[in-house]
């Protein structure tokens, strides 16, 4: 009880859930259109990643470029690459999934959800590379 | 998750733009898996921060008894994982899994995380580490140094089952 807890599986809220997940999952079947299948290192299926990145492995949105060059060297974060197109595609997916995120997020405001299924890692410090 | 927070208000700070996608979220981006059969093989996400935290969400029609288990190698930790479920992982760290699920059955995930990049960008006085190591000489061998702490002091963020549980229940230990 006193270690540490790496993993956790979080309890499905009791009300209006399932309305609120099958909503998440008529935005993906309508996102899932405009996107075909390409295999990557994680599998063969569709995947879109969105948000703030660094690196030279993701590239600058469009319309944010010239706040990119603004910025003082050319490997600084910024917004993942996305055409205006999917800019928008990805703005109504948001909004519909908004609800079902709040389940991912809603442990980090004051009311925290309840926990039923733990499970611990044992994880060697000298298992890893520092990253 | 204080890391988190103070991350994004420092991203904020650099540009207004960085703004999280949707207002509650501790993590600055995420991940649209849309199948139509999500089924991962073994990975890490090693763009991620390595001992941070990752929820990652399971949705669509397929039946959890017989696939779309998450498995969890370093562990040795097989469960099952139904629609609807969430789950956080430290999936950086953490190789992990699916089981494969039925023909014609779909299954979707979603998932949000934040790039140690941003973190080690911050660290280095908002520089990448390779400018740094070439620049700073100073820096480099600070932030080298640093590096064993921040890694203990990383996995020490987590809580223990009895906090967890006594979060859940709304009060703090």
């Amino acid at each position: 009880m006193h270690e540490l807890t790496y993993v956790v599986k979080v309890q499905q809220p009791r009300r209006d859930w399932e309305n609120i997940y099958h909503r998440a999952e008529s935005a993906f079947e309508v996102l899932s259109k405009h996107y075909s299948l390409e295999p990557h290192r994680r599998g063969h299926f569709k995947t879109r990643n969105c948000g703030v990145a660094i690196g030279p492995g993701s590239s600058v949105r469009g319309i944010l470029y010239l706040s990119y060059l603004l910025l003082s060297h050319p490997q600084a974060p910024h917004l993942l690459s996305e055409s205006e197109a999917e800019s928008e595609i990805h703005a109504e997916f948001i909004r519909e999934v908004e609800q079902y995120v709040r389940h991912f997020t809603g442990m980090f405001l004051p009311r925290h959800l309840a926990c039923i299924k733990f499970t611990t890692l044992s994880i060697s410090f000298s298992s890893f590379v520092d990253a | 998750m204080k890391q988190y927070t103070d991350l994004q208000v420092e991203l904020i700070a650099i540009n207004c733009l960085f703004r999280a996608a949707f207002p509650d979220s501790p993590f600055c981006a995420f991940t649209m898996n849309m199948g139509p059969e999500t089924v991962c093989i073994g990975h890490r996400d090693f763009w991620n921060l390595v001992y941070g935290t990752c929820p990652i969400g399971a949705l669509g029609p397929f039946n959890h008894r017989t696939g779309g288990h998450i498995i969890l190698h370093e562990p040795k930790v097989i469960f099952e994982f139904r629609r609807g479920d969430v789950m956080f992982i430290p999936s950086g760290a953490v190789t992990h899994e699916n089981v494969p699920i039925a023909e014609g059955e779909k299954r979707y995930s979603f998932t949000m995380y934040t790039a140690g990049g941003l973190f080690r960008y911050i660290w280095c006085g908002l520089r990448t580490v390779k400018e740094v190591r070439e620049t700073d000489e100073d820096l480099y061998t600070r932030y080298v140094a640093e590096g064993p702490g921040r890694w203990e002091g990383g996995w020490k963020r987590y809580s223990t089952i009895d906090e967890l549980i006594a979060q859940a229940r709304g009060r703090i230990l």
